[in-house]
């Protein structure tokens, strides 16, 4: 009976340090995860000039593969959407009216609404600003791509 | 055709007005920085240019630019264009809007300013909408000055944001701000630096402690559990002769440099994460692992320490296989493989010295590689060959990197384990042949394993506290085609050479001479008398007393000779 209770003093000591040594070691881990957590890379730019309004392309229709957006002018103002497949992100193509996916062939309509999947969500409408010196500046949030 | 004409000459003003500046702040020289709080009682000479301390720092370049471009509707000190401001203007201009120069009327080669003036740039509340120095300098590069727009350059973008962090106390002076590094530096938040690296250390310390206590009880489990072992025991022989393991007689150098080894490999994988190997990238890099990454100090630190006491350990190590004659047969063979290691260890300290592509490592890239022009015949090729071209650059640097992570760290790991296998081969390192009918004295491997780690605990307490107390050394990025500065210095571990060059000339000095010493030393065992069997495993055995003169004379001579180097 004695002898169940008792816990030598060695074994204690002996398991105290594999107890801190597997401490050490998760703690080790999520210092690892933190230093793995740093992201260098700049964010990308959250606005992109387009350039005086009265240069607007005739057509009425600005294709930006830089952003990538497209930029329509109506009679109400200016309407922009991303080009940016909400599926896995390849920048979709015009086709006619609407827009083809050219990875998995999704496709959308001139306003981004989803005409076939796989995508299930539209491409995002983009801000338009017209500045007082007769600027257009486009908003993204810095979150196109 | 008459507005033009008038910004092109204002554009030269501008130009000439810098260029005066400049010549201004490297007259001004050494004066210091200024307390900036004693510029703000209005009077003649306040909205001077401001002095600064050679070299300027990003944001004393900031300072000049700022002066020339932006204070007149920003402030001296970024307050803005408030009435305290205004009142240092002559009267008819103190409204700008009202002035006929920057209201509707504004003429073609004007501007119009928002009435409500220029925001402040400091201060509680300001540049609301930029959340990191990255924003900023964005916005400085594509919106400002408001005329002509985007006529700043890059690096000028840069040092403004850099001046207005510190016109906000939120300046990171060791860190030179670019499109890299920026997103990190919060302008709106408190900027946190991980200079509280201490969870870190902590948790390093708690780990060396523990298999600190972990290892004592191991050795006091008696024998039957010392027999079977783990792995880590199974990489060591059964039993060795108690002489071989005796620290008094190995001092544990060649044990230490298998650990420092092992601490580079480890800290330099992590660097690797965030080094980006071209020269517009690599100084940068760093700076960002240095002041930004979580526990990225503490990691380049361990890393650079560990090669400098792994060259002193390899030293002692190369001292005491001299001292006690331990390159005797059959251990000739191993001598040449642990020189072959230490030759390239030092060219791994020095690529990963010229890794850092900062301002330090001038002497390097430019001594260095040219006393390989030196060499007659193949001096050129192996020059083009090593730097990748006809001068330094982007080539010279990938080149450097792939040596350093790839072809010098593959040797090394090949040649140290087959040194280790050599040592185990030649029965263990050098001890007397047993005694004729007298049993030799063996230690359990539980016993060298313990002796081991407390080796390597304690080194790790050495490294941890150096890392701690002693950054690894950092500088302004590199300029390319800069000039060599007077002060420039070999890496301390190549000081003998930058020495003995000042003797004469540089092929004999820099490169045949250290070449020769090594080839000497390595012609030990082979030319000269080695110690007696019987004489192994003590220090000063009579038997190579000639080789230890000549190896000890080379060490004190390369020792001397660093110390001098060090001192000049």
């Amino acid at each position: 009976m004695t002898e169940e209770l008792t816990f030598p003093r060695r074994a204690f000591l002996r398991l105290s340090a594999k107890i801190s040594l597997g401490l050490a070691g998760i703690l080790g881990m999520g210092g690892l995860v933190r230093y793995f957590s740093h992201i260098p890379a700049g964010n990308s730019p959250s606005s992109y000039d387009l350039g005086p309004a009265a240069d607007f392309p005739a057509s009425g229709e600005l294709i930006r593969l830089d952003i990538p957006a497209i930029i329509y002018k109506t009679k109400d103002g200016y309407l922009a959407y991303s080009l940016v497949c909400t599926h896995l992100g390849c920048t979709v193509e015009k086709d006619g009216e609407n827009f083809n996916c050219p990875c998995h062939g999704s496709r959308f309509d001139h306003n981004g609404s989803v005409l076939k999947g796989p995508a299930t969500k539209r491409l995002p409408a983009l801000k338009v600003v017209l500045t007082d010196q007769g600027k257009l500046i486009l908003e993204t949030g810095g979150k196109v791509k | 055709m008459r507005s033009r004409y008038q910004s092109l000459f204002i554009a030269i003003a501008v130009l000439i007005l810098l260029g005066g500046l400049f010549l201004f702040a490297r007259t001004v020289g050494a004066s210091p920085h200024p307390d900036p709080n004693s510029l703000s009682t209005p009077s003649a000479d306040r909205p001077g240019p401001v002095p600064t301390v050679y070299p300027p720092s990003q944001a004393d370049n900031g300072a000049q630019v700022y002066w020339g471009m932006c204070q007149d509707c920003h402030g001296d000190r970024g307050q803005g264009l408030d009435a305290e401001w205004r009142s240092t203007f002559a009267p008819e201009t103190q409204d700008c809007w009202k002035s006929g120069c920057h209201g509707d009327d504004a003429p073609d080669n004007s501007f119009i300013l928002p009435e409500a003036g220029a925001p402040a740039l400091a201060g509680p509340g300001a540049l609301p909408q930029f959340s990191t120095a990255f924003e900023l300098g964005t916005y400085i590069h594509e919106s400002m000055p408001f005329f002509p727009t985007g006529s700043l350059s890059e690096d000028q973008a840069w040092e403004l944001t850099a001046q207005i962090l510190s016109f906000n106390d939120k300046g990171v002076p060791e860190l030179s701000l670019s499109g890299t590094n920026s997103a990190a530096v919060p302008v709106n938040q408190e900027i946190k630096l991980p200079g509280t690296e201490l969870p870190g250390i902590l948790i390093l310390s708690l780990f060396l402690i523990s298999a600190a206590g972990y290892i004592s009880q191991l050795s006091k489990q008696g024998a039957a559990a010392a027999r079977r072992g783990n792995f880590y025991h199974h990489l060591h022989p059964a039993t060795i002769p108690e002489t071989q393991s005796k620290f008094s007689f190995t001092l544990g150098a060649g044990g230490l440099s298998i650990f420092f080894s092992l601490v580079l490999l480890i800290t330099g994988a992590l660097e690797m994460y965030y080094y980006l190997p071209s020269p517009a990238g690599a100084a940068e890099s760093i700076q960002t692992l240095t002041h930004l990454v979580p526990y990225g100090n503490l990691i380049r630190n361990l890393h650079y320490w560990s090669a400098q006491l792994l060259v002193i350990s390899m030293m002692v190590h190369l001292a005491r296989v001299i001292l006690t004659g331990a390159y005797a047969p059959p251990r000739k063979f191993n001598f040449i493989l642990g020189l072959i290691l230490l030759v390239l260890i030092l060219l791994l300290d020095f690529t990963g010295y010229v890794l850092r592509w900062d301002e330090g490592i001038r002497w390097a890239l430019i001594v260095g590689t040219n006393l390989l022009k030196t060499i007659p015949g193949v001096g050129e090729g192996l020059y083009n060959f090593v730097i990748g071209g006809s001068e330094p650059g982007a080539p010279t640097l990938i080149r450097f990197y792939a040596w350093h992570i790839f072809g010098l760290t593959l040797a090394v790991a090949g040649i140290t384990a087959w040194h280790i296998f050599k040592v185990r081969r030649d029965g263990g390192i050098s001890a007397p042949p047993p005694a004729r009918g007298k049993k030799t004295k063996r230690v359990p491997r539980a016993e060298l394993v313990s002796k081991e780690v407390i080796a390597m605990i304690i080194a790790g307490v050495v490294l941890l506290l150096l890392s701690v107390f002693i950054p690894a050394p950092i500088d302004r990025p590199l300029v390319e085609n800069g000039a060599l500065a007077g002060d420039s210095q070999a890496p301390w571990f190549f000081l003998w050479i930058q020495e003995t060059l000042q003797y004469g000339d540089p092929f004999l000095w820099g490169v045949a001479l250290p070449l020769a010493a090594v080839i000497l030393l390595g012609l030990l065992p082979y030319i000269l008398p080695n110690a007696k069997k019987e004489e192994l495993g003590r220090w000063l055995p009579s038997g190579n007393r000639l080789g230890q003169i000549i190896g000890v004379t080379i060490i004190a001579i390369i020792f001397l000779l660093t110390l001098l180097g060090g001192l000049r």
